[in-house]
This record gives C-alpha cells, sequence and structure tokens, in this order.
C-alpha cells in the first residue's frame, strides 16, 4: 500500500507536528517492508535511514521475542498494528472535557496539571503536539546561542545526518533483541540532543510522550550525545488515555557521554496502567542504554515508573572510559494487575568506575513487582566498586515483590556491596501518623514518600512534586 | 563428550536414557545453570564416560577417633555400616538401613518407574535432565530411617578409590528422620587420581525433629560433582518446629554443584545453611539453594563465604521463595566472595520471591579483596603480610565455623580449613 503523493506533500508540511488535517492519516497495518518504506518516505528520509531501517527489518525476521521476563503477556499480533502514530477519528474521542472519566479528571487536578494541559491529555483537544518540539521552539534561540542541537529526530536526520550517522545504534545496536529491533526498523519520531564541548546546558531539556490513538504501537527513539566536558539535564515524561486494549510501546533511548561529560536522565513514567480489573493498560518495552565513553564521564538514569499494565525496563550504563560513573535511581509502583520488571545494567569495562543502584519497588493490589539487574565488573575494570541497594515493600498479601540480581566480580581490586531488603510498611509508624490525625491514606502516602526519598530526591525541582503526587495516587485505595 | 552404553542394559530405563539424550546436559542457556556451563565444561574435560558397574566389596575402616556410628561406602556402593543404638536397640523402630542397587530398591525410583508421568509431583520431584540421566544409570545407593535420638553423631563414609578414570558414577540416597534429634557428618574421602563424574540424587525428609548436618569435602581430588538435594521440612502433626542446620564445606573438588531445594512445609520450621570454602587452581564450585517458604512463621539463615585464589570460579545462586500463605516469615541469605588473584571470580545470583506481606526478608552480597587498613593494622601489630593475611582469611571463614556447636566437629572442620589454608601462599 502507498498513498498518494499529495498527501504525502501535505504531511511534510506539518514537520512539528500534527494536526486535525492530518489526523486520520495512517501508515498501512502491518509490519512489512512496504510500512518501513512508508514511514521513511513519509518522513521524507535519505537512503542511508532507510537502508538502516531495512537492516534491521530483516535483522528482526530471524529474532523471536524474549521471554524469560516474569510478567507474561498475551501474543502481541504486529500484524495488527499500526506503525505510524496517528489518532483515529473524532467520533471515538471524548468531544469535551464533560465527557471525560471523572477520575481521569480527579487525578489530573491532583497533579495540579493545566485545565488546557488536561484537554490535551485525555485526547480532547485538537492538536497533539509533542511537548519537546514546543520546547525546542520557545528556548530555540537560546539554545542555538551555544551549539546545543535540540530537536527531533527526524529532523535531526535531514539536518544534522552526520550525527546520527556517527552515533546512532552503537550503544543499541540493531541486532540488539527483539524490541529494540523492532524499534530500529519503524521508529516514527523521538528526540535528538547534542551538546558541543565545554557547554552546559542552562535548562532542564524536557519531552512529554503520549499515545493517543488506538491500535497503535509507539516507537520512538531518542538519542543523547554530550561531548566532551558538556552537561545535560533530560526530562521525560509519559501519558496515555484510558483504553480498553493493551498498546505496545517500545522505545530505544541511546545516551552517549564522552571525555569529563555528564548526562542526567530522568522518567515520570504514567502510561495508563489498565483499570482495577487488570484490563487495557500500555505494555511498556523500553531499551534504555547510556554509553560512559569517554574518561570521567557519568551518566545517571532516574526513573518513576507508576504506569503501564507492564513496565519491562533496564535502563544500563555500560562504564567504557576509565573513571566513569554509572548510576540508577529507581521507584517502582504496581498497584491492582500492573506487572513491572525493571532495573539495571551496569557493564565495567573501563577502570576506576563507580556504580551505584538505588531501587525501590512498591507492590499493591494484585501487583507484582521486579527488580531484575546486572553488575558485571570485567577483569580490566581494576578498582572499580558498585554499591547496590534495593528495597521493596509489599502492601497486602496477593501481590509479590521480587529480587533478581546478577553480580559478577571478575577482578581481585574491585568491590561489589548487594543488599536487599523486602517487608511491609512499619505498623509503628502508622500508629504514629493516625495518632497525630492523619487518615490512613495521608499516612501510607506519606511513609512511602519517606521510603522512595533517596530516589526523590535526584529528581528535578519541578519533577519531583509531580513524582511524589504521583506515587500517593498510584497507592489510592490500596490500603484499608 | 559420549556416554558409552556398551556394557550396560538401559531395557527399562530406556525412557529416562533417551529424554537424557534428547535433552543433553544443561548448558549456559538455561537459567540454573548460567554461571556453570555443565556442557561445555564436561565436554572439555571427558572424550568417554563409562558408567561405573564394579561394585566394589573390599572393607574400608571408619577413623574418626571419637564415639560415633557409620555408614561406609566405596565409590557409592554401601559396604559396612554399625547403626546399633547404645542401649541394644537394633529394631525397626528405631533405625533402619536399605542398600539400594536397583531403580525398584528406591521408593521413589520404582514409583517413577511405574508410572508414565514425566513429573511425580507428590514428592516434589521434577524430572529435569540431570535427574534424568540419574534415573538411567543409578545402581547404588542407601536409605535410611531413624526414629531416635541418637547419642552419637552418625558419620557417612564416602570413599572413592584409584579406580575412577573417567567413569561415571550415578547414585541415590534418601535419609529419614522423624522424632529425632541427630548429627550427621557426612565425609568425602576421595583417593582417585584422575577425572570421574558423580550425580548423586538424594532427599531428606525431616519430620519432627532437630538435625544437624555437616558435609566435609576431606581431601583434594580430581571429581566433578554434581549432588542435587530435595530437603522436605515437615511436622504437620505437632506443629513443633523441625531445626535443620546444613554445613557445607566443599574445598578441595575440582568442580562441584550442590543444589538444595528446602520445602519448609510445617509452621514454625526453621533452615540454616552455611558454607564456607577455598577455592584454587581453576576449581569451580557453585551453591544453588531454594528456599520455599509455604507455612507461616518459618525462619531461613543462608551464609556463603567463598575465598578465591589461582583462577577459580566460585558461585552462589540463592532463591527465597516466600508464599501467600507464610506470613510472619524471617529469610535471610548472605555470600561473601574474597577475590585474592585476578584470573579469580565470584558470581552470585541472590534471589527473593515473595507473595506475602507480613514478612522479613533480606539479602546481602559482596565481593572485593583483603581490606589493605586491616592488613596495616595487623602488621602494626607485629605480624608479617602473610601472617596478618592469613589471619583475615580464617576470620572471614570463621564466620561460618563458629557456629558449629559441637566441639568435635568444629575441630574437624577447622583442621579441614586449615589444611587449605596452609598449602597457600
Amino acid at each position: 500500500m502507498t498513498m498518494k503523493p499529495k498527501e504525502i506533500d501535505k504531511l511534510k508540511d506539518y514537520k512539528y507536528g500534527f494536526t486535525t488535517d492530518i489526523e486520520n492519516i495512517k501508515s498501512p497495518k502491518g509490519l512489512n517492508e512496504e510500512t518501513i518504506r512508508y514511514i521513511s518516505k513519509i518522513k521524507n528520509e535519505p537512503n542511508w535511514m532507510l537502508n538502516w531501517r531495512l537492516k534491521a527489518f530483516n535483522r528482526l525476521k530471524s529474532l523471536k521475542e524474549p521471554n524469560w521476563q516474569k510478567p507474561k503477556y498475551p501474543k502481541i499480533n504486529y500484524q495488527e498494528l499500526y506503525y505510524y502514530s496517528a489518532p483515529k477519528s473524532f467520533k471515538d474521542k471524548p468531544k469535551s472535557i464533560d465527557d471525560v472519566d471523572p477520575k481521569l479528571i480527579e487525578t489530573y487536578k491532583k497533579l495540579g496539571i493545566p485545565l488546557e494541559e488536561q484537554k490535551r491529555l485525555s485526547g480532547v483537544a485538537v492538536d497533539a503536539v509533542f511537548d519537546s518540539v514546543s520546547v525546542a521552539t520557545t528556548f530555540k534561540g537560546e539554545l542555538e546561542k551555544l551549539g546545543i542541537v535540540f530537536c527531533s529526530i527526524s529532523e535531526a536526520i535531514q539536518k544534522h545526518p552526520e550525527l546520527v550517522k556517527k552515533y546512532l545504534g552503537t550503544v543499541i545496536p540493531i541486532t540488539d533483541h527483539y524490541f529494540a529491533t523492532l524499534n530500529s526498523a519503524v521508529f516514527t519520531d523521538g528526540s535528538f540532543v547534542y551538546i558541543p564541548p565545554n557547554v552546559k546546558c542552562p535548562m532542564e531539556l524536557s519531552t512529554y510522550f503520549r499515545i493517543n490513538a488506538s491500535d497503535t504501537g509507539q516507537f520512538e527513539r531518542t538519542l543523547i550525545i554530550a561531548d566532551k566536558g558538556s552537561y545535560v539535564s533530560y526530562l521525560e515524561g509519559c501519558t496515555a488515555p484510558m483504553r480498553d486494549e493493551n498498546q505496545l510501546h517500545a522505545a530505544n533511548v541511546e545516551l552517549i557521554a564522552l571525555d569529563d561529560a555528564e548526562i542526567k536522565y530522568s522518567t515520570v513514567q504514567n502510561w495508563y496502567p489498565g483499570d482495577e480489573k487488570g484490563v487495557g493498560g500500555i505494555y511498556n518495552f523500553v531499551t534504555k542504554r547510556g554509553a560512559c565513553r569517554g574518561k570521567n564521564s557519568k551518566i545517571s538514569w532516574t526513573q518513576v515508573e507508576t504506569g503501564s499494565a507492564i513496565t519491562w525496563k533496564y535502563p544500563s550504563c555500560i562504564l567504557q572510559g576509565d573513571n566513569s560513573v554509572g548510576e540508577f535511581y529507581s521507584i517502582a509502583i504496581t498497584n491492582n494487575h500492573q506487572k513491572a520488571d525493571t532495573g539495571t545494567k551496569m557493564i565495567h569495562l573501563g577502570k576506576n568506575t563507580k556504580s551505584k543502584i538505588i531501587s525501590k519497588g512498591i507492590s499493591a493490589g494484585k501487583a507484582d513487582n521486579t527488580y531484575r539487574g546486572l553488575v558485571d565488573i570485567s577483569k580490566r575494570a581494576k578498582n572499580s566498586r558498585n554499591y547496590t541497594q534495593c528495597d521493596s515493600l509489599l502492601m497486602g498479601n496477593k501481590c509479590g515483590a521480587h529480587t533478581i540480581p546478577y553480580i559478577k566480580n571478575k577482578n581481585s581490586s574491585s568491590t561489589i556491596e548487594h543488599e536487599a531488603t523486602t517487608s511491609k510498611i512499619n505498623e509503628e509508624q502508622l500508629y504514629y501518623c493516625n495518632q497525630r490525625g492523619m487518615d490512613q491514606e495521608e499516612a501510607v502516602s506519606l511513609i512511602v514518600n519517606g521510603f522512595c526519598k533517596e530516589v526523590l530526591q535526584q529528581l528535578p525541582m519541578e519533577f519531583a512534586v509531580e513524582a511524589q503526587k504521583l506515587v500517593s495516587i498510584s497507592l489510592e485505595g490500596s490500603v484499608g | 563428550m559420549k556416554i558409552n552404553t556398551s556394557k550396560i542394559n538401559l531395557n527399562k530405563v530406556k525412557r529416562f536414557y533417551n529424554s537424557f539424550l534428547e535433552n543433553g546436559l544443561p548448558n549456559r542457556k538455561k537459567e540454573d545453570w548460567k554461571f556453570t556451563d555443565l556442557e561445555k565444561i564436561l565436554n572439555s574435560n571427558f572424550d568417554e564416560l563409562e558408567p561405573l558397574r564394579e561394585k566394589e566389596n573390599y572393607k574400608m575402616e571408619a577413623f574418626l577417633k571419637f564415639d560415633h556410628y557409620y555408614l561406609i561406602s566405596i565409590n557409592g556402593e554401601l559396604v559396612n555400616y554399625n547403626l546399633k543404638l547404645s542401649d541394644g536397640s537394633q529394631d525397626k523402630k528405631s533405625t533402619n538401613l536399605t542398600k539400594i542397587s536397583s531403580l525398584n530398591d528406591h521408593p521413589i525410583y520404582s514409583k517413577i518407574l511405574k508410572s508414565d508421568d514425566k513429573k511425580v509431583s507428590s514428592d516434589n520431584i521434577n524430572i529435569d535432565e540431570m535427574l534424568s540421566m540419574n534415573l538411567a544409570f543409578t545402581d547404588r545407593g542407601y536409605s535410611f530411617q531413624i526414629f531416635k535420638d541418637l547419642d552419637k553423631p552418625l558419620v557417612i563414609y564416602n570413599f572413592f578409590d584409584e579406580k575412577l578414570e573417567n567413569k561415571l558414577i550415578s547414585n541415590s540416597n534418601l535419609i529419614s528422620i522423624s522424632n529425632s534429634k541427630v548429627k550427621i557428618i557426612e565425609l568425602n574421602i576421595d583417593k582417585s587420581k584422575s577425572n570421574y563424574f558423580k550425580n548423586t540424587f538424594q532427599k531428606f525428609q525431616i519430620n519432627e525433629s532437630e538435625v544437624d548436618y555437616y558435609f566435609v569435602n576431606y581431601n583434594k581430588s580430581n571429581g566433578f560433582n554434581y549432588t542435587k538435594n530435595i530437603i522436605e521440612i515437615n511436622d504437620s502433626k505437632s506443629k513443633f518446629g523441625s531445626k535443620l542446620k546444613y554445613f557445607i564445606f566443599g574445598s578441595g573438588s575440582k568442580f562441584r554443584k550442590d543444589d538444595y531445594e528446602i520445602f519448609l512445609d510445617g509452621e514454625n520450621s526453621f533452615a540454616k545453611i552455611n558454607s564456607a570454602a577455598i577455592l584454587k587452581k581453576s576449581q569451580h564450585h557453585e551453591i544453588k539453594t531454594k528456599m520455599s517458604h509455604s507455612e507461616p512463621n518459618c525462619e531461613s539463615y543462608q551464609k556463603i563465604k567463598n575465598i578465591l585464589l589461582n583462577d577459580s570460579k566460585g558461585i552462589f545462586q540463592g532463591k527465597v521463595l516466600v508464599s501467600d500463605r507464610a506470613q510472619k516469615t524471617n529469610a535471610y541469605q548472605l555470600s561473601k566472595g574474597l577475590i585474592l588473584d585476578d584470573e579469580s571470580e565470584f558470581s552470585t545470583k541472590p534471589e527473593l520471591e515473595i507473595y506475602a506481606d507480613d514478612v522479613k526478608c533480606s539479602h546481602g552480597s559482596t565481593s572485593g579483596n583483603i581490606d589493605k587498613d586491616a592488613v596495616f593494622y595487623l602488621m602494626t601489630r607485629g605480624l608479617s603480610k602473610k601472617e596478618a593475611t592469613k589471619f583475615i582469611i580464617k576470620g572471614f571463614l570463621n564466620d561460618v565455623v563458629s557456629e558449629i556447636a559441637d566441639h568435635q566437629v568444629r575441630e574437624l572442620i577447622e583442621n579441614h580449613l586449615e589444611e587449605n589454608i596452609k598449602n597457600e601462599n
């Protein structure tokens, strides 16, 4: 299936976002070479990009979906998905804010999201602009002065092909696992950041992702390069409207830090988790990997995972440069029927490399929460160090909390320390809070926030506030 | 690597043999064998294995100096025993011993043999590659029951002789202890000079009892050992709370994988697994545990300590599983590796799988070299560097050894470890 040239022309005009004009445009259903050519064409990509995608697609044919993970999911029919995200027609959507589920509005109010934003998030609004693009436009001038490139990956492919060519797929190769390869073949958009040498990015760069249409998979690709001596802090937020079907989100995020550079990547993930009975929700199968290529480089991942029916991701650091540092701070909250299998990989290759992992898992309802991680200190990585702490909190005896770390130490000058605990909320603390006049829910929220504090304080200010509220909202109804 | 089956009759066990051939030896693609690729290890050490069929019948003497009951086996074959209780009773109400020389003598295997089921679920047994191999070749073992307190420790002497080159030993032992308090010491005395592979399946049933079990590999050997242990701790009647303390001292073997599945099926049960080992000269040791808590108010402790030298590999895979019924569980696990050279590796996978909320479960795992400050401190007190290192190593292992209540056993183990430290540095 191909599109009429006229329609494609029309699309080109909307490089920065989709308007009502293109709302009903979809790629052909199904995963095949046609779809990939279609995506590439619609984005007006150069030939090398198309070839790259096709190479990934060829590789994909020989790959199988992994099945070692704890949360099992019904088989995804990849031929029934749309790979170029475009919202469904308007008749399915709420016509005004009044039609939106009041529960959702309640949540937004608690989050302090302004009404305009609420409309947009619940799928009422007409435009579906990525925040990243609007932010980029707003501050584009200021960023350009410093030589910072912050744009969508599609734009980067057009304007900075040399950078994209040099770095894309060098951390997550197209031969990686099934979902990463799938993403390489069909990715639609995402962010691109390049920070030139010795530049400290003066503001937090942020993106807001959302899945809007039904039957679509979202495959965004983010590539962040911090050149020598630079610094950047990047925020990512995710939401999706409520739908009955499960939707697939398979993103790839690649970070590259050169000598003395630092990247801080924060995520607040609040995809739709499905309802109380476990119907619907997002499958969040994301590959995030950072390479500390240069000496003294640092990559720090912070994530607050409260949404998604199934979360399955391991933001990892490959510590190649000597003296490089990897950090991973995570809060994963699962309620109702949610399942999370998340953690990190710290692969120490350079000398004197350090890594730190702090993971807090909270399980309520009938949810399952798994920390899975790898710390691998290779023979060459002399004088390396790792410290890992995984704490799990259980609420009720219908849920599960699991810890599965793999720890490998292959030389005598490196030290690894790992500890994990699992317990329930301390009743004395609860009693104390109740005594001071807090109701059960407030008390739990306070204690849980305290439990997560180590991670929350890693987040940039504006995110920390949102995250704290999210923590309490996610656990609503799980007590008592 | 091939198994030479030309001299043996596999008619009765054809299906186990076929299932073993079909699945092959476990390799690193299997989650349980991630750190120990048995296929690769055996292939690089053996061209051909021949199932051992010769049964030795010469007498070996019990040699430990203190007073004890004993069982003596040679190459897995039971040859001598003394289970005559001091009060004169040796009726079936106090102890009972059966020699196993075919699958039919084996209470569990005979059941598996009769049924067509792939699994014998009631016995917590899952027929995997290693068990089907064991089922296909087992021709020796013992089964004993104890119903009464033992006033002296019971020592199981397992001798291995010189005739084991490229042999495959398959054996299976069953131990059942009810209403008694016993101390069991299992000693492996290995005189073989060459490579062999031993695949053992053992099952322990502990009912309303207190059991202290010490496994000691008494000397260096080229043996490759895999042992699967199923341990059921159950006291359905009294809720008295059985106690098991299991100690593993495996230093000396070239290859070991000791796999323990412990089922805490009785309320108030207690289980402890402790291990201390000094690994060197390309030795590869894995301890794998699965502690299944299925009833409330149980406690489990695991402590694994490894010293690693000269290209050795130490592995610990430990899982704590707490089912939703098992409220008020306390489960702890600690694994520590002291890596003394750059060719050695320490890998661990401590795992928690928890479905009950009112529990306290934790694990810790550390690895690294000797603390330089500690060595420095001892040197300022007049110790040489060598002495200081030895002192710290001893202290590191003493954490496990000091938990041995019985002084005779503790002495035995201290000597065993001392012997292993002495040969070093």
